[in-house]
C-alpha cells in the first residue's frame, strides 16, 4: 500500500489513529482473535467441531467453504448471536463468550446489508454513535466522514430503498465501522451484487481495510473473492478447518484433495503406488517417481492432481523432465486472455487445459491432436479416499 | 405506465360489485338521512339533541376503542411470537390462532352465556371449590362485553399484525444488537417502528368492526350496555324510523372515519424511533 504522505496522515487523524501508523498488522488498531476448540452442536448436527484459529491484529482472514461448512456458525459465535457449546474465544486475550453482542464492540456487515428501512442513510450510520452517547455535533461529523469514506457524502438524507445495491453495501460498511470497532465481520457481503460491481467492491474493501487497520473476518463461499482479498484463508468443510494459509499457499500447496478442488479447478488422475516409491497412472499410460513426502503403504491408491494451467501444450522436443502424453481437443472455451480446452486422453478420461494466449495465439479447434506435458513439481498427490 | 392502463380491467369485477352493493346503498342512506318530505336536518337534530343517543354514541366509541386497543395490546406479543418462529412451524401456530374463526361469533357469544350463567360451569366450579357461596354475576355488564369483543377480534388483530411483521427481517434486530443496542432498545427503535403500520391496520380494523357489534352487547351486556348498532336495529326493525336509522348510520360512519384517522396518526407518533440526527 502507498503508506505515508499527507493523504495517509489525514486519514489517520480522521479515524483517530493518533500514532499515525497505519500499515497492516498494526496492533494498536486491530484486535487479536483466538478461537480455541470452539464447538457448536445442535440437537442432531455438529455445526462446528473444535474450531481453532489465531488471527493477528489487523489481519484480513477469510473463512471459505460451502454452505453448511460451519463458517457462518463461527462468525455468529464471534458476533454473539450463537452460543458456543464448548471452547474459548478471546479478543486481545479477554474471553468474550459471556458478553451479549452489544457489549462486544464488533462491527458487522450482513449479507442483505440489514439497513434499517425506516431511517435515512445518515440515521442508519448514526445509530451506533447515538447508542454510545456521542455528542450531537460529533455524531454529525463522524457520520459525514464515514459516508465520505464510502464516497456517499451527499447521500445522508436518502432512504435505503432509494439506493442501488452497491450503495447500500457501502452504507452498511460505513455503519459497521463508524464507531471504530477493532474487529469487523463481513458475512458474504458481496453475495447480492452482480459480477462487475463485486469486483469493484473487492477493491473498495481492500482500501477500507488498509485505511482502518481493523481485523477483518470475511465469510464467503466464493473462492475468487477469498483469494483476491485475504491475508490468510481458512478453508472449511463439515464444521472443521481443512487448511489455513495465505492465498498462494492454499492455491499452490493444498493439503488435501478437498482444498485443491474447492479452491480453483484441478484435474484428478487416479493412480496406483508401485514399489520404489513410484506411481502408475493408467490414464496416461505411464509411471512416475513420487515425492518422498507422500506417505502411505505400498499399493495404496494415490490421486495425482494438476491445475489446468499447469498442463502445458508442448512440442515433442520440450517434454524433457515432464510427464508428456497425447490428447485430442473436444471443446475449446474462449475466455479472452485464456482458452480453456476440454481434452480427451487416449484412455478416455477428460481433463481441462488452460492455455494463456495473446492476440496472435491461434485457438485449436475440436479434433486437434495435442502433445501435453506436466512438470512433476506442479503435480499434487493425495491418498484416494 | 402502459401496463397499468391495459390491466385496469382486472379491477372491473370488484369495482362493479362495490359500486352496486356498497357505494350505491351508502348514497341511498345518506339521502334518507337528509330527506323526509323535503330536505331536512331534523333527524340529526333528534340524534344530537337527545341525551340518550349522545350517551350511546359516546359509549359505542369508548367500547370500540377499548376493545380495539385491548385486542392489539394482547395480540401484539402473540403476533411477535408467530413472526419470529422458523418458517416450518409458523403455519401451525397461525392455524391455532385462526381456529376460533371456524366457529361463528354468534355461537361464541352464546357460549359465554352458557359458560358464565348463574348455573353455568364457571359458577358451579367456583361454588364446588368453596370460593363463593352465591353465584357470581358475570353477565350483563361492561367487563363481559369487553371480554367477548376482544375474543372475537383477537384472531383478526394477531393475523393483521403478524402479516405486517413478516416483512421485518430478523437480521434487523441482529444488526441493531451488534451495533450496540440492548434487546429492549433494538425493539423500541427498530422492530416497533417497523411494525407500526401493522398495529395501525389492526387497530383501525378492530375499531371499525367493533362499531358494528350488536349481538355481543345485546346478549351479554343487556340493555344498559346498548351500542349504536342496537339503536339502529331498533329504529329499523321496531319503530320503523328509517330516516333516523340512516342518520345514525351516517353519524357512525363519519365518526368512525375520523377516529380511525386519529388512531393512525397517534400510532405513527407513538412508535417513531424518535429524534435522530438528520
Amino acid at each position: 500500500m502507498a503508506g505515508g504522505g499527507d493523504a495517509a496522515g489525514a486519514t489517520d487523524r480522521r479515524w483517530g489513529l493518533e500514532n499515525g501508523s497505519r500499515h497492516r498488522g498494526n496492533a494498536l488498531t486491530g484486535a487479536r482473535i483466538l478461537f480455541s476448540s470452539i464447538r457448536k452442536v445442535y440437537r442432531r448436527d455438529v455445526a462446528l467441531s473444535s474450531f481453532s484459529l489465531a488471527i493477528e491484529a489487523g489481519e484480513f482472514v477469510t473463512l471459505l467453504g460451502p454452505s453448511g461448512s460451519g463458517k457462518t456458525t463461527a462468525l455468529n459465535i464471534l458476533a454473539g448471536f450463537t452460543a458456543a457449546s464448548g471452547g474459548t474465544l478471546g479478543v486481545d486475550g479477554k474471553s468474550i463468550l459471556d458478553l451479549p453482542p452489544e457489549k462486544r464492540e464488533i462491527g458487522m456487515v450482513f449479507q442483505g446489508y440489514s439497513l434499517f428501512p425506516h431511517m435515512t442513510v445518515a440515521q442508519n450510520v448514526a445509530f451506533p454513535l447515538a447508542l454510545r452517547r456521542v455528542a450531537k455535533s460529533e455524531i454529525a461529523r463522524r457520520v459525514g466522514e464515514a459516508l465520505e469514506m464510502v464516497r456517499l457524502g451527499s447521500f445522508g438524507a436518502r432512504m435505503p430503498n432509494e439506493l442501488s445495491g452497491g450503495q447500500r453495501q457501502r452504507v452498511a460498511f460505513a455503519r459497521a465501522v463508524v464507531f471504530r470497532p477493532r474487529v469487523l465481520l463481513m458475512d458474504e457481503p458481496l453475495g447480492a451484487l452482480d459480477l462487475k460491481l463485486r469486483e469493484a467492491m473487492q477493491l473498495e474493501i481492500k482500501r477500507y481495510h488498509a485505511e482502518l487497520g481493523c481485523t477483518v473476518i470475511f465469510v464467503t463461499h466464493d473462492q475468487g473473492e477469498a483469494l483476491a482479498l485475504s491475508d490468510r484463508i481458512a478453508v472449511m468443510t463439515d464444521g472443521e478447518i481443512a487448511q489455513v494459509g495465505t492465498p498462494a499457499e492454499i492455491y499452490d500447496r493444498p493439503d488435501s484433495q478437498y482444498v485443491a478442488e474447492f479452491v480453483g479447478r484441478i484435474n484428478v488422475f487416479p493412480g496406483q503406488r508401485r514399489p520404489g516409491n513410484r506411481i502408475e497412472i493408467p490414464d496416461l499410460g505411464l509411471t512416475a517417481a513420487l515425492p518422498d513426502t507422500v506417505a502411505g503403504a505400498a499399493a495404496e491408491t494415490v490421486n495425482m492432481c494438476v491445475r489446468p494451467e499447469d498442463v502445458e501444450i508442448v512440442g515433442p522436443a520440450d517434454a524433457a523432465g515432464m510427464l508428456a502424453f497425447d490428447a485430442t481437443v473436444e471443446e475449446a472455451y474462449f475466455l479472452g486472455d485464456t482458452v480453456s480446452y476440454s481434452v480427451a486422453l487416449a484412455a478416455g478420461r477428460r481433463i481441462t487445459v488452460e492455455h494463456q494466449r495473446r492476440a496472435s495465439t491461434p485457438i485449436m479447434p475440436a479434433g486437434s491432436r495435442l502433445r501435453l506435458g506436466i512438470r512433476m513439481s506442479s503435480a499434487h498427490y493425495f491418498p484416494a479416499v | 405506465m402502459r401496463s397499468e392502463g391495459s390491466s385496469a380491467w382486472l379491477l372491473a369485477p370488484a369495482a362493479l360489485l362495490l359500486a352496486v352493493c356498497f357505494v350505491a346503498p351508502i348514497l341511498v342512506v345518506f339521502r334518507w338521512s337528509f330527506f323526509a318530505d323535503g330536505p331536512t336536518l331534523e333527524f340529526y337534530r333528534e340524534i344530537f339533541g337527545s341525551t340518550l343517543y349522545r350517551t350511546i354514541l359516546a359509549r359505542t366509541l369508548v367500547f370500540s376503542l377499548v376493545a380495539a386497543v385491548l385486542s392489539v395490546v394482547i395480540g401484539y406479543p402473540a403476533a411477535y411470537f408467530l413472526a419470529t418462529r422458523p418458517v416450518r412451524t409458523r403455519m401451525n401456530w397461525l392455524a391455532v390462532v385462526l381456529l376460533p374463526l371456524w366457529v361463528s361469533s354468534l355461537i361464541r357469544t352464546y357460549s359465554w352465556l352458557i359458560l358464565l350463567g348463574r348455573e353455568g360451569p364457571a359458577n358451579m366450579a367456583l361454588m364446588a371449590l368453596g370460593l363463593t357461596d352465591q353465584p357470581i354475576q358475570f353477565l350483563y355488564g361492561r367487563g363481559i362485553v369487553y371480554a367477548a369483543m376482544v375474543q372475537v377480534l383477537l384472531p383478526m388483530a394477531v393475523t393483521i399484525m403478524y402479516a405486517g411483521m413478516l416483512s421485518i427481517e430478523q437480521t434487523f434486530i441482529k444488526a441493531a444488537r451488534i451495533l450496540g443496542a440492548s434487546p429492549a432498545y433494538a425493539f423500541r427503535k427498530v422492530f416497533l417502528p417497523l411494525s407500526a403500520s401493522g398495529i395501525t391496520n389492526a387497530l383501525v380494523i378492530c375499531f371499525v368492526l367493533s362499531l358494528g357489534f350488536f349481538i355481543t352487547p345485546n346478549l351479554l351486556g343487556g340493555p344498559r350496555e346498548a351500542m349504536i348498532s342496537n339503536m339502529i336495529d331498533r329504529a329499523v326493525n321496531e319503530s320503523l324510523e328509517w330516516n333516523l336509522a340512516a342518520a345514525l348510520g351516517v353519524v357512525l360512519l363519519l365518526v368512525g372515519i375520523a377516529v380511525a384517522g386519529i388512531l393512525a396518526f397517534a400510532i405513527r407518533l407513538l412508535t417513531s424511533p424518535g429524534r435522530m440526527p438528520r
